[in-house]
């Protein structure tokens, strides 16, 4: 299996046996031991064979007398090809010298990559490094990574867990920063109750601290309590809390909003501002007047499309656009006056509101306006904290 | 009967009753063929004729030729040869 191998390693040559009874002395060399492979007819006298170095040595001795003659056609391995380099003495030196300060320079470290970094500074991480002895340039035996990711670790409260390893050449240090750790409850809390923000009617109830005033299905109005701070309020003891909790609501909302019997949309003015537009090759080149422009009228137009150049000059009296009051029609009105509406209500309702129904309408008066309405459903946290004045259980008016 | 052949012939007798393979004791050459391009000698007894269309070789049973096209010895020690090529055919001479 390792035949080629080996004999590649130890070199060989590539002879031509040229003679008469060639089979006779291939067979005294193979009783003499010489090791000779490959061997091929090539004519009617001579014979081509893959001999050893060794093997050739001895081979020439058992020529003599024999009528038979040698010719090295090639040498071949990797000896024969380091024996050209023995004269090259400085190549040599200079391999040898790589070699050596290869080795060692792989047996330092060149490279420090620090992943999983986002609030902690690399430079802390560094300088953690090198107080353990290790930067760029240090030994890799100078690491001990379990000791290093404990010292990382303990270096930073914000690091849960750091880890080390060598890659080669390179250090790699992973970090794990700790999440934002949970707030603790204030032990020393200003007394508060909850208190409803507008009207509505509970769909839920849900009291962290405190107790409850309202249950579901209750209709409760604007400033009304709904969980209270005060636990016990007797001439003994008063016992006050912050109240903690969620209630939810159901919560009706109008809108309105009238246009008409004139509104106000962009018309073409009466100045005029002159523009050129270039087109050639599917694009449009325009030298844009200073506004927006409502209308335009060609002044002058040349075309070059028969021509392999595919070119058109325009030039335009382009009309500026000004808001202008004007009749609108009803559909108009009607779509003006639900735009305000919808522009009310999306101003209006609070952002954590989840509408439940929305109903919209539009009725066209005598004056010739036209008024929309939407009635929105939403259900929403009503609740509004409201700090106690006193902690004499004096609630806030 | 000579008393050599004699005993030549006892020791076979002996041998194939303990049912050892016969190449253990055979000097007759055994050739092996992988496909048809791939051919194992052993216990030949040396070259006496090597082309690339035909090899023949010494064995004990008398002249083995090889029959093929452009045939290599690939290697070529006391006992074993090794022939690639295409072989066509394998025969004792005569």
């Amino acid at each position: 299996m390792f035949t080629g191998l080996w004999n590649y390693l130890s070199g060989y040559v590539i002879i031509e046996l040229e003679g008469k009874a060639l089979e006779r002395f291939l067979n005294r060399l193979t009783h003499s031991g010489v090791e000779i492979w490959h061997i091929r007819r090539t004519g009617i006298n001579t014979v081509t064979a893959h001999i050893s170095i060794a093997g050739f040595y001895a081979l020439r001795p058992m020529l003599r007398g024999q009528g038979i003659r040698v010719h090295i056609l090639q040498k071949r391995g990797l000896i024969i090809r380091l024996s050209s380099l023995r004269f090259r003495k400085v190549l040599l030196y200079g391999w040898t010298v790589a070699a050596v300060l290869l080795i060692a320079a792989s047996r330092r470290i060149w490279f420090i990559e620090i992943t999983g970094l986002d609030t902690v500074p690399q430079q802390n991480i560094l300088s953690v490094l090198a107080q353990n002895g290790i930067r760029e340039g240090a030994w890799r035996s100078a690491v001990h990574t379990a000791p290093l990711g404990n010292s990382i670790m303990a270096s930073d409260p914000r690091i849960a867990w750091a880890g080390a390893h060598l890659d080669g050449v390179t250090l790699r240090v992973d970090i794990l920063e700790a999440g934002d750790a949970a707030k603790l409850p204030d032990h020393d809390p200003v007394p508060a109750s909850i208190y409803a923000s507008s009207d509505g009617v509970v769909s839920s109830v849900t009291v962290l601290e405190g107790r409850a005033l309202v249950r579901e299905g209750d209709a409760v109005k604007a400033g009304q309590e709904l969980i209270t701070g005060i636990l016990r309020n007797d001439e003994a003891n008063l016992i006050v809390t912050r109240a903690k909790g969620t209630v939810l609501a159901q919560v009706v909302y109008r809108f309105t909003a009238s246009a008409g019997p004139k509104i106000l949309a962009p018309q073409a003015g009466e100045e005029v501002e002159r523009c050129t537009r270039i087109s050639a090759f599917g694009k449009t080149f325009f030298s844009r007047p200073a506004t927006d422009y409502a209308q335009e009228t060609a002044l002058f137009e040349g075309s070059l499309t028969n021509c392999f150049l595919p070119l058109t000059v325009q030039t335009l009296a382009v009309y500026p656009t000004v808001m202008k009051e004007i009749t609108a029609s009803e559909s108009e009105l009607r779509q003006a006056a639900m735009l305000a509406a919808e522009d009310a209500m999306e101003r209006a309702l609070p952002e954590h509101a989840r509408i439940l129904s929305k109903e919209s309408t539009t009725e066209y008066r005598e004056d010739g306006s036209v008024e929309a309405a939407i009635t929105v459903i939403t259900e929403e946290n009503i609740g509004i904290t409201k700090e106690f004045e006193a902690t004499n259980g004096k609630q806030p008016q | 009967m000579s008393k050599k052949k004699r005993k030549i012939r006892l020791g076979r007798r002996i041998l194939e009753s303990l049912d050892i393979p016969e190449e253990c004791y055979s000097a007759a050459a055994k050739i092996t063929l992988w496909g048809k391009e791939t051919l194992l000698i052993e216990k030949h007894k040396g070259i006496f004729s090597c082309e690339e269309e035909r090899v023949r070789l010494f064995t004990n049973l008398g002249i083995l030729r090889i029959d093929g096209e452009k045939l290599t010895l690939l290697e070529l020690s006391n006992e074993r040869l090794y022939i690639t090529g295409k072989v066509e055919g394998i025969a004792y001479e005569a």
